[in-house]
């Protein structure tokens, strides 16, 4: 006990959260708008490419790194070494000149302007078909509105702890309430919505994990990997991206307060918002120990969404998914290759 | 080695019944909505007094003549929605570059069915002068 102790005290000495590198994965970025880029991915040299593509989009909310978080920990990676290229939006970080963007300019402008430059670089190295779409968390709600306002665009999409019906959203439905948070004197301006905030919020969401994290280190500091891992972790959880005010304050009320996914009435931009419009047969991993998009919450899918739906449940949490091996195989498998 | 497991194992169990405990307790706290509210009054406020505070340093640099944050920020949002023109643009290049490609295409095409009609045609013709006058042998022009 003493030893594990010693050894936990030595490894934070050495500074390992600042130190973590993520996103070792080799690519390179194809197009910017803003602070959002479209990052390509190829497959390594020497190996047979399986295309089509397949077009990543990630949360708002963090960097993208979480699903490149270390080499043998990376969705991305399982991806290019099953033979897969992958193109992925990066939101990046809004500054206070994005305050004033509402969301149909991510849905409708940037999205749809990464989406075709990733289709144009596609043609030109994987032929001219269709992409495959994947989407985690937010970014999975937002590929989800506009795959259902381009309903021929992708050949099929998979959404990965994707919260669709947000009154199932557990504590963070009971948090998002319009009588207890008053969400246009919190994003007045507006201004940004502060990444720290949103970070503190879902550390909020279990109480206890704050100890537990602390506690898992020490237990495992003699485990070959944990520590490098843990470490990774903690710096990306402690790295928040500030969510665009206007956007904010749509996607809460919309999505929370209105749950409008579900109930419909959702005029975005010049558009209504309608997940049956959307034709291509979609699948919904759900994590079974996911509390920031529970199980119920993403497989709402299946009713909401127009194609067809296959449901996945796979072992996790929210964050932990991402890092596991079970997610980069059932997207694998997915894509048919 | 077996006290220092039992010692181990203890402190496990004791931090496990901590956790629990504090779990119930703070679970009890967070979906209480009388702490929500307070919560939400509270962001409000410290939002209002950001806002007022900026207001004031903005202020102050304005009467040192220096750039504010305000000014600052409406300069990157200047360039913002410039890029959004200029890339408004490239869509169209790319869009016109599309169109161009696919006349070509179609001209290229039309170019190769023009020649197979072409060639169609001589065929047919060369047949009908074979039969008109049978005589006559003449060596077919290969179509070019």
């Amino acid at each position: 006990m003493l030893q594990r102790t010693i050894d936990t005290a030595r490894f934070l000495r050495s500074d390992p959260i600042r130190t973590a590198r993520s996103g070792r994965t080799p690519h390179r970025t194809i197009f910017t708008q803003g602070k959002s880029s479209l990052r390509y991915f190829p497959v390594p040299e020497g190996q047979t490419v399986n295309c089509p593509p397949v077009l990543i989009s990630m949360p708002l909310i963090n960097t993208w790194t979480v699903w490149d978080l270390l080499p043998g920990r990376s969705v991305v990676e399982g991806l290019t070494g099953a033979g897969v290229p992958v193109y992925l939006v990066d939101w990046g970080r809004a500054g206070p000149e994005d305050a004033h963007r509402p969301l149909s300019w991510y849905l409708d402008d940037v999205l749809n302007r990464l989406v075709d430059r990733a289709e144009r670089h596609a043609a030109v190295h994987c032929g001219g078909s269709k992409l495959d779409a994947i989407g985690y968390c937010v970014g999975g709600t937002f590929l989800a509105i506009h795959a259902s306002r381009n309903p021929e665009r992708f050949r099929q999409a998979a959404f990965v702890c994707t919260p669709i019906d947000f009154h199932k959203s557990g504590r963070l439905a009971t948090w998002a309430n319009p009588e207890t948070f008053p969400l246009d004197a919190i994003v007045a301006g507006p201004r940004n919505f502060d990444g720290w905030r949103m970070a503190d919020s879902f550390a909020w969401l279990r109480p206890a994990g704050a100890t537990r994290k602390w506690m898992s280190l020490w237990e495992r500091i003699d485990r070959d990997d944990f520590p490098e891992l843990w470490a990774a972790l903690e710096k990306w959880s402690r790295d928040a991206v500030d969510f665009p005010g206007l956007a904010y304050r749509e996607y809460v009320r919309q999505c929370y307060f209105d749950n409008a996914l579900i109930a419909g009435g959702w005029v975005l931009g010049t558009q209504t918002v309608d997940l049956q419009r959307a034709k291509i047969p979609a699948l919904a991993i759900t994590a079974d120990g996911d509390h920031i998009a529970p199980t119920e919450s993403c497989a709402a899918l299946a009713d909401a969404w127009g194609g067809s739906v296959e449901v996945q449940t796979i072992a996790g949490g929210h964050v932990g998914v991402s890092i596991g091996s079970a997610l980069p195989a059932a997207l694998v498998a997915w894509s048919g290759r | 080695m077996a006290t220092t497991k039992r010692f181990t194992r203890v402190t496990g169990d004791l931090y496990r019944g901590w956790e629990k405990a504090m779990t119930q307790w703070w679970d009890q706290v967070l979906e209480s909505p009388a702490f929500l509210g307070q919560l939400g009054e509270n962001l409000a406020a410290h939002s209002t007094a950001r806002a007022a505070y900026e207001e004031n340093v903005d202020r102050s640099m304005a009467a040192m003549h220096l750039p504010s944050r305000k000014d600052v920020v409406q300069l990157a949002r200047i360039a913002t929605l410039l890029e959004d023109r200029i890339l408004a643009m490239e869509d169209r290049l790319l869009q016109l570059d599309d169109q161009l490609g696919r006349m070509e295409r179609d001209g290229l095409q039309a170019r190769v069915d023009a020649a197979e009609a072409l060639i169609a045609v001589r065929d047919k013709l060369d047949a009908i002068d074979d039969k008109v006058t049978p005589g006559n042998k003449k060596t077919k022009k290969k179509g070019s």
